[in-house]
C-alpha cells in the first residue's frame, strides 16, 4: 500500500512551522527530546483526525500541544518515569540526555515546577505573546482563568527564584567561610 | 505584583532556551508509525465494542422491528439478547483482522480466560506487508497487565507491567482508554455509550459467505473543550447461527468523516495450537530494551 499522500503535505508544513511548535513544546517539557515527543503526540492526533490536515494544521497542533501539556499528559504511559525524574530533580529539569535548557535559563527551568496549566498559560503569554483571550481560546478555558493562572504562576516563579537566590547566597557564604578557615 | 523586569527576564530566557531548536525531519513518519502501534488498543476496543454495543443495546432498544428472517422477524432487542448470551457463553478465541486505508494491517488474537485477559497482536508494514512489531498482553483478574513487545525491525524486545484502571462507573459517552484497554473497562464504557446512543437492526447481508444480521449503531457525543458534536457510526454483522460478530466497521462521520476501520472476525476453539497463538515468543539473539 502507498504512503498517505497527506504525509508529504504535513512534512512540508512542519519544515516551515514545526520549529516554532517544537520550541513551544521544549518550553512546556524542559527538553528537546520531550518536546519532540509532545509534538509527535499532537501529530498522532492530527493523523487520527485525517482530513484536518487540509484545514489549519498549525492551529490544531498548537491547541493539542498545549492541551496535552496542560493536562499533564506525561503522567501517562512512558511519561510516568520521566515525570518522576522531573519531580526528583531539585532543579526541576529532567536529567535526560536531551536536556536543552541551560543552567543560566533559571526561570525556564523553574517553569517545570509549576502546575501544567499555569506553565502552559505562561508560555502562551510570554513566549507566544498571546492575549488573555487568545490564550484562553487555545487552552479552551475562560480569559479570567488564563489571567489567574498566569498571576499564580508568576508569583510562584518569583518565590522559587528568590528561594534559589537565597540558597545560592548561603552556598557562596559557606564556600567563602570554608576557604577562610 | 510581579515586576515588568521579571517578566522581561522570563521572555528573554524563553527566547534563549529555544534558540537553535528546529524540528527534525521525519516527525510525521514517526508519528504515523507510533500511531500504527497504538491502533491495537482501538482495534481490540472496537471489537469488544461490537460485542458490547450489541449486548448493551438492550438497554436502549424498545423492540423496534428489524431484520427479517425466513421464519419471521427479529427485533433489535431479540438480536441483542441473543448476541449478549452468545458472547457470555463463548469460549472461543476471538481472531480479528483489522484493516484501514491509512494504518498498518493488524492481526489480533484475544481470549477472555477465567484467569484474566490475554491477547497478542501482529503489525504489518503498510507498504511492504512485512511483520515489524508484535505485542502480547496478559492481565490478571485484578487487571494487572503485563506487556511484551518484540520489535522485529531492530531485533529488540521490552516488557512493561501496569496496574490497569478500574472500569468506569457512570457517565454518558464512551471514550477509549488512553493506552491499552481490557475487556472489563471497555465493556463498562460501552454500556455508558449505549445508554446515550441508538442501535437498530437493518436486515441481512452476505458477509464472507455468511448471511449475516446487520446492526447499526449511531452514537452522538461531544468532545474537546468546546464540546464539539461528533457522530460515530458502527456497523456490526452477526452470524445468525452463532450470534457472534463476523465483521465490524466503525467510522466517525461528524465533525469530519474519518477513514473507516474494518475488523473481520473468526472465532477459534481454544485448542492447544490456538492457545499458543496468544503467546509472544522472543526470537533468539534479540536484545531487551527499556520502553
Amino acid at each position: 500500500m502507498a504512503e498517505d499522500p497527506r504525509d508529504g503535505e504535513l512534512e512540508r508544513f512542519l519544515a516551515e512551522r514545526g520549529g516554532h511548535l517544537l520550541r513551544a513544546a521544549v518550553l512546556l517539557t524542559g527538553s528537546k527530546e520531550a518536546g519532540e515527543d509532545l509534538v509527535q503526540a499532537a501529530l498522532e492526533r492530527l493523523l487520527r483526525r485525517g482530513s484536518a490536515v487540509h484545514g489549519d494544521p498549525e492551529a490544531y497542533l498548537r491547541r493539542i500541544i498545549y492541551h496535552l501539556a496542560a493536562d499533564g499528559w506525561r503522567r501517562r504511559g512512558r511519561w510516568r518515569a520521566r515525570l518522576a525524574l522531573l519531580r526528583g530533580d531539585g532543579a526541576g529539569v529532567a536529567p535526560d540526555r536531551g536536556v536543552q535548557v541551560e543552567q543560566r535559563d533559571e526561570l525556564v527551568r523553574l517553569l517545570l515546577r509549576l502546575p501544567p496549566g499555569q506553565r502552559a498559560a505562561i508560555v502562551l503569554r510570554y513566549w507566544e505573546d498571546l492575549s488573555d483571550a487568545e490564550a484562553a481560546d487555545v487552552l479552551g478555558c475562560s480569559a479570567s482563568t488564563v489571567r489567574s493562572s498566569i498571576a499564580r504562576g508568576l508569583h510562584r516563579l518569583r518565590e522559587l527564584s528568590e528561594a534559589r537566590a537565597v540558597v545560592a547566597a548561603d552556598q557562596v557564604a559557606a564556600d567563602q567561610g570554608g576557604r577562610a578557615q | 505584583m510581579i515586576s515588568t523586569e521579571f517578566e522581561e527576564r522570563l521572555r528573554a530566557e524563553m527566547r534563549h532556551a529555544t534558540t537553535g531548536v528546529s524540528a527534525p525531519s521525519g516527525l510525521v513518519r514517526r508519528a504515523r508509525r507510533d500511531r500504527r502501534r497504538r491502533i491495537v488498543s482501538r482495534a481490540s476496543a472496537a471489537s469488544v465494542a461490537a460485542a458490547m454495543a450489541v449486548a448493551g443495546a438492550v438497554i436502549v432498544s424498545n423492540g423496534t422491528t428489524g431484520a427479517s428472517r425466513d421464519s419471521g422477524t427479529y427485533t433489535t432487542a431479540y438480536v441483542v439478547k441473543r448476541v449478549e448470551s452468545a458472547l457470555d457463553a463463548a469460549n472461543e478465541i476471538a481472531y480479528m483482522h483489522v484493516t484501514s486505508r491509512v494504518a498498518s494491517p493488524v492481526d489480533i488474537w484475544a481470549y477472555d480466560r477465567p484467569q484474566g485477559q490475554a491477547y497478542r497482536a501482529e503489525y504489518f508494514d503498510l507498504r511492504g506487508g512485512e511483520l515489524y512489531w508484535e505485542v502480547g498482553m496478559t492481565a490478571t483478574p485484578a487487571n494487572y497487565q503485563t506487556y511484551i513487545n518484540v520489535y522485529l525491525d531492530n531485533k529488540t524486545w521490552s516488557k512493561q507491567t501496569y496496574q490497569g484502571p478500574k472500569p468506569r462507573e457512570k457517565g454518558c459517552g464512551f471514550s477509549l482508554p488512553p493506552t491499552w484497554g481490557t475487556y472489563p473497562e471497555i465493556a463498562a464504557g460501552l454500556h455508558q455509550d449505549l445508554a446515550c446512543g441508538a442501535l437498530s437492526s437493518e436486515g441481512m447481508q452476505q458477509v464472507d459467505g455468511v448471511h449475516a444480521l446487520k446492526l447499526v449503531s449511531v452514537r452522538h457525543s461531544r468532545f474537546g473543550p468546546k464540546r464539539t458534536p461528533a457522530t460515530t457510526v458502527t456497523i456490526i454483522w452477526v452470524d445468525p447461527a452463532t450470534y457472534l460478530p463476523v465483521r465490524l466497521t466503525t467510522q466517525q462521520t461528524r465533525p469530519e468523516v474519518s477513514v473507516p476501520m474494518r475488523l473481520d472476525f473468526r472465532w477459534l476453539p481454544p485448542t492447544r495450537a490456538n492457545l499458543a497463538l496468544l503467546t509472544v515468543r522472543i526470537p533468539p539473539g534479540y536484545t531487551q530494551v527499556r520502553s
